[in-house]
């Protein structure tokens, strides 16, 4: 089991002047794995990352690297890479040698280290580019640049500290998809940093979602997406409805919870929840229908009215006040029926398998 | 060309600077027996006589081999010091900072003063002592412009050569020091003129006999103001300019510092 993993941290704790800023990351990455670490800025994710890299030293907990316990064990002998936020190209190298890099410090051959930097250049597509310097490139070229120098080394692990959040939205799209085929090409165990949710559902087969300090859930995108386990995930990731409920009847696969808005919505679970507990119910925005008040009446559906109605390009956006006086927000990818206007009372209807139950 | 206002002032304060200096040079080929400004007739003489001085030409070379050598070491230290103390976590980084650039708000009769007093009673007032004091003067000037280098100085990009496998001595040789050259260089010409121009330490310092070219100017200025001192000082003047001029050509040394 254990030879099949690349990174694993286990009870890792950090403090800078007494704030704890990790408290207990337990977390076990597999070869070939790209991992994202997502959540937002202050969560811990970065100072992870740099526990990993070595920068700093964890105060409680343990780091193995291959299975072997590197705690101790300075940046330059973990045989790493690392991409920066900003770029952190030498400036005062060229392409080439900033590629090299990593290859003369091992104390590579020349002619191994032509033939590698040719190799991660091309990886990235930017061979003939060898004498171009930093300043000479553009923020996409100097990020590739950057990806290739780490890459070069064929590092056990390849950490990414956000190295897309200074490029702009459309660049960052295309530099998604390349990582994505550069991934797929040569297989190395990525770790990511990122706070943008949308990057990390695309890029990983795995995301770590953090907050606090702590490891809300470590799932696949879809997972994630689809089963957050606590309130923080179901609000980070996506757009979500929160409501409490009290769970009135036992059924076999489901139950049946009695809202804070009067209603009764039907819940798909596979929990064995005693009649009477307290659950926290959250629902998708993009997984609730919209009805006009007439419609035939079905069990589990919440009555509200209009308050605005929204045109936002790929969906539309309707907000709903329930009984309860909370705002629901639903997106809806086509128009909703003309009545469906401010001030008009409509019913919410959600599938028993939409509703999410959260910790 | 239009000529503005500020171009007027810069002029006139550019003048005010250079012309004592002109007045200098053009002192040293007057054919009177003491300084006359302006020069009367013209005569290479003096710089003959100041070339055969002996006591001139001792001073100049005791202040160049000073002034390298107080240069070279405070170089080192300063940039060994500017480094530890450019870390966010130095130890005593604030007091250690004020420490190094004290002699720069200090007036420099009392740090001479002070000086005199501990190296009389070590025994050393010659060579080594004048070394050891220009290194306590132009030691600020290398700390200032090495930690403004290093400020501008991304730490990523420090830690990215860590990762590839750099160790911390690698990482400052082969990343760190060729990034903040321009302030180390810069440091480094300033210590240079500080100590090569250097009177009221040097004065105190120095023993009668062997002291430095600008404490001899001094001294014959006192006692015997011919023109060959003026002679000596022109000297000195185009070899400071022609150092300059050939840094500037160099490393862009102004570039590099105003930018």
């Amino acid at each position: 089991m254990s030879d099949s993993l690349a990174l694993s941290l286990s009870g890792v704790s950090k403090s800078f002047d007494k704030t704890a800023i990790l408290k207990g990351i337990n977390l076990d990455v597999r070869k070939g794995e790209f991992i994202s670490l997502l959540g937002p800025s202050g969560c811990g994710k970065t100072t992870t990352l740099n526990l990993i890299a070595g920068f700093s030293k964890p105060d409680a907990g343990d780091i193995l690297i291959s299975g072997r316990r590197v705690n101790d064990m300075p940046s330059h002998h973990r045989h790493l890479g690392m991409v920066f936020q900003g770029h952190a190209l030498f400036p005062h190298m060229n392409c080439f040698d900033n590629v090299a890099f990593g290859l003369r410090m091992r104390k590579a051959a020349d002619s191994e280290i032509r033939s590698r930097v040719g190799e991660a250049l091309e990886l990235v597509r930017l061979s003939g580019m060898e004498k171009r310097f930093p300043r000479e490139l553009s923020g996409g070229q100097q990020q590739r640049v950057g990806l290739a120098r780490a890459l070069a080394v064929k590092p056990e692990i390849l950490l990414l500290d956000e190295p897309l959040s200074n490029l702009d939205a459309k660049l960052r799209k295309a530099m998604q998809s390349e990582l994505r085929a550069i991934h797929t090409k040569i297989r190395t165990t990525m770790v990511y940093v990122t706070h943008d949710q949308e990057e990390a559902l695309t890029l990983s087969n795995r995301i770590a979602v953090m907050n606090d300090g702590r490891l809300e859930q470590l799932d696949t995108p879809e997972g994630i997406y689809l089963q957050p386990r606590t309130r923080f995930v179901a609000d980070f990731i996506g757009s979500s409805n929160f409501l409490r409920g009290t769970v009135i009847e036992c059924r076999p696969g489901s139950v049946v919870a009695k809202l804070e808005t009067g209603e009764n919505a039907i819940v798909r679970t596979d929990k064995n929840l005693p009649a009477g507990s307290e659950i926290q119910l959250g629902v998708r925005s993009d997984r609730i229908l919209v009805l006009s008040a007439d419609a035939p009446i079905s069990q589990g559906a919440l009555s509200g009215k209009v308050l605005d109605r929204v045109f936002a390009g790929s969906q539309f956006q309707i907000l709903v006040e329930v009984a309860s006086g909370q705002r629901i927000s639903v997106h809806l990818n086509e128009a909703p029926s003309a009545n469906v206007v401010p001030g008009a009372s409509v019913r919410l209807e959600i599938a028993p398998s939409n509703w999410m139950i959260l910790q | 060309m239009k000529i503005s206002v500020t171009s007027i002032f810069a002029f006139i304060i550019y003048a005010i600077i250079i012309a004592p200096v002109l007045m200098v040079v053009g002192a040293s080929f007057t054919e009177t027996r003491f300084i006359a400004f302006p020069p009367q007739g013209f005569t290479l003489d003096w710089y003959w006589r100041a070339l055969n001085d002996r006591a001139l030409m001792g001073g100049l070379w005791l202040s160049v081999t000073i002034a390298l050598t107080a240069v070279g070491i405070s170089t080192v230290l300063g940039t060994m010091a500017a480094i530890y103390l450019a870390r966010p976590k130095a130890f005593g980084g604030a007091v250690l900072s004020s420490f190094f650039l004290a002699p720069l708000n200090v007036p420099a009769v009392m740090t001479a003063f002070a000086l005199l007093l501990a190296f009389t009673r070590w025994g050393l007032i010659n060579w080594y002592g004048l070394v050891a004091a220009h290194v306590v003067l132009t030691l600020p000037y290398v700390v200032r412009s090495v930690l403004v280098s290093l400020a501008g100085l991304d730490s990523s990009i420090q830690r990215a050569a860590g990762i590839l496998g750099a160790s911390p001595l690698r990482v400052f040789w082969h990343v760190t020091l060729p990034l903040i050259r321009p302030g180390v260089v810069a440091g480094a010409i300033f210590s240079f003129l500080i100590s090569f121009n250097n009177v009221p330490v040097s004065v105190f310092i120095s023993s009668p006999g062997s002291a430095p070219l600008p404490v001899v100017l001094f001294n014959r200025m006192q006692w015997l103001a011919e023109p060959s001192v003026a002679a000596a000082a022109t000297i000195a003047i185009v070899a400071t300019i022609s150092t300059m001029l050939i840094l500037e050509r160099r490393f862009s040394f102004y570039q590099s510092m105003f930018r």
